[in-house]
């Protein structure tokens, strides 16, 4: 096998200035924009042309009325006849796709292979499909629930796991270190957005808030939410030999995996699959199955891990991918969020593009719109937001009701670095 | 369709009269799986076993009791709406999981018939038989739901 490195990544912004055109964007322009924008992100000269087979992501068919888009992809993009894979596993989907154009590259099958990842939510089939989307639908959907109130379900067993204010806290927590990453990051959906909490007023309601208690209607008005935004990101693949030929400072992916474990909550906590028993709703088993994976297939441990980026929608995927970094101790996971150690300066740097409460959550996209920012950070250039130790990052993935997961280890490639 | 626009509307729901019928057993009966190999249950049923992999796996009908492992009470205004059909239960819904005498989960799932502040987790419940919504053709679209056991 060979190893294979990115040399060229691309990202639609997600801020007002873009996003306000949104209703004059068809997914096709997400697309073109974030596929072109890496492509020309090729330092050394790249022709689309040069691009020998793409793999896109995007949430689910009936998100933006198309499915089967192989050809149109190859046609909008100006690639035909090459191979376009299309991929609809939701919000871990582009690390799907990441782990297909390695698994190319790598096979020595194909030395150029664009990856993509976008989405275009506003142009749904049928609103229920789409909250039936990412769920076992069968047996939940059909049962008169969808993400919102699975995910309702989730929090509650999370309270009761950890404790209700500790919960609060460390969501508060990680929430406003994303407003602040978000804040400096002119690409995000919170660049130049006014928030009016802060994290000690937040605090004081979780101060009022009883143990076992319902939460204060008021902490969730004023907990910035999830910031929903459509758009695309896309990555460059080749063989890591020919890497240097395009750029002088590639980034190896030196791990990738996707897992799998069953979507609906009751078997998740009851799954009797081999490997899966020890894993509860809390913690999940796709996302520490697949970085186990990847950290094995690069040769490292947590230790050597300088940053991450994961999938954070809700307080109940933002624990499960962070502990499956290993990095914080299993026992002290929430207390490590609410220490900051995600944070700026922390030991574990997290979401540093603002994640979904800062850049925008962009379920289709969400894993490529992580190797965008990663890849940025060991550049060096993204400003104030800037690591100061950016060798290896690892990327966490969630799929729907925390289905399944891919990760990815990506490191600094710096010529002569 | 309606008086105001005759044409058929173009977009519409998942939900298949066909799919409820052909799942009538686990939503009526809570039938699941037992491997026959392995002694694994499992609900939702399933052909394959997903410990040992055989294809030797039979019905097994579950226990109408269980014991409420979590459960969270949503009220209204929630942030989303209902799931289209479920605006039927009213505005304060207790979503639930529950774990079977023989030890398999269910859920998510709904306790109804109890207000909310007498529910408490641990407690036993009892499945009960309910409409849940009314499918695109008029048909109503039938499965369990979870009471106080009160019979212990």
């Amino acid at each position: 096998m060979k190893r294979v490195a990115i040399v060229g990544v691309g990202v639609t912004p997600r801020n007002h200035a873009y996003m306000r055109d949104y209703d004059r964007r068809s997914w096709k322009d997400y697309v073109i924009d974030g596929a072109y924008d890496a492509i020309a992100d090729v330092k050394k000269g790249f022709n689309a042309r040069d691009i020998q087979y793409a793999v896109v992501n995007y949430h689910g068919e009936t998100f933006m009325e198309a499915g089967g888009i192989g050809p149109v992809v190859a046609d909008i993009l100006g690639l035909h006849p090459i191979g376009v894979l299309p991929l609809c596993t939701n919000c871990t989907g582009a690390g799907v796709g990441l782990h297909e154009g390695y698994s190319l590259v790598a096979s020595g099958r194909y030395d150029r292979v664009l990856v993509l990842g976008f989405e275009k939510g506003s142009e749904v089939l049928n609103g229920a499909d789409v909250r039936a989307l990412g769920g076992d639908v069968d047996y939940d959907y059909n049962f008169g629930y969808d993400h919102p109130t699975i995910q309702a379900l989730l929090q509650a067993y999370a309270y009761k796991k950890w404790g209700t204010k500790k919960v609060l806290r460390a969501f508060a927590a990680y929430r406003m270190q994303s407003i602040w990453w978000g804040t400096r990051n002119p690409l995000a959906a919170r660049w130049g957005v006014r928030y009016d909490v802060t994290l000690d007023e937040l605090n004081a309601i979780i101060d009022r808030t009883p143990e076992n208690g319902p939460i204060p209607t008021e902490f969730w008005a004023r907990l910035p939410g999830n910031f929903t935004v459509e758009g695309a990101s896309a990555a460059i693949l080749v063989p890591a030999e020919d890497a240097y030929n395009y750029t002088d400072w590639p980034v190896f992916i030196e791990g990738v995996a996707y897992k799998t474990n069953a979507h609906l909550l009751s078997r998740q906590m009851y799954s009797q699959a081999l490997g899966l028993e020890r894993y509860d709703i809390c913690d999940f088993a796709s996302p520490h199955i697949a970085v186990e994976e990847a950290y094995k297939m690069a040769g490292i441990t947590a230790r050597d891990v300088d940053f991450a980026e994961v999938f954070e929608s809700h307080i109940t995927s933002l624990l499960p991918t962070l502990a499956a970094t290993r990095v914080p101790e299993p026992d002290k996971l929430l207390d490590f969020v609410i220490k900051g150690e995600t944070g700026p300066g922390g030991r574990l740097p997290t979401g540093t593009n603002g994640g979904c409460g800062g850049f925008g959550l962009t379920s289709g996209s969400n894993f490529s719109d992580h190797v965008y920012e990663a890849v940025h950070q060991m550049r060096g250039d993204t400003g104030e937001r800037q690591l100061k130790k950016t060798d290896v990052a690892v990327i966490v993935g969630m799929q729907g009701e925390m289905a399944s997961s891919a990760a990815a280890v990506l490191r600094n490639g710096r010529k002569g670095g | 369709m309606n008086e105001l626009y005759p044409e058929q509307m173009y977009r519409h729901g998942v939900l298949r009269t066909t799919k409820a019928w052909r799942q009538r057993t686990e939503r009526y009966r809570l039938v699941g799986s037992e491997c026959r190999s392995c002694g694994t249950l499992w609900w939702p049923g399933r052909r394959i076993c997903g410990k040992c992999n055989s294809r030797d796996v039979v019905e097994r009908q579950f226990s109408p009791v269980g014991e409420l492992v979590t459960h969270h009470v949503g009220q209204l205004p929630w942030y989303v709406p209902p799931v289209g059909g479920f605006e039927v239960y009213g505005d304060t819904r207790t979503m639930a999981l529950v774990r079977l005498q023989e030890g398999v989960y269910v859920g998510p799932t709904d306790v109804v018939d109890c207000p909310p502040e007498k529910i408490r987790d641990g407690m036993r419940l009892r499945k009960v038989f309910r409409k849940l919504r009314r499918e695109g053709n008029g048909n109503w679209q039938y499965g369990f739901m979870w009471i106080p056991d009160d019979t212990v």
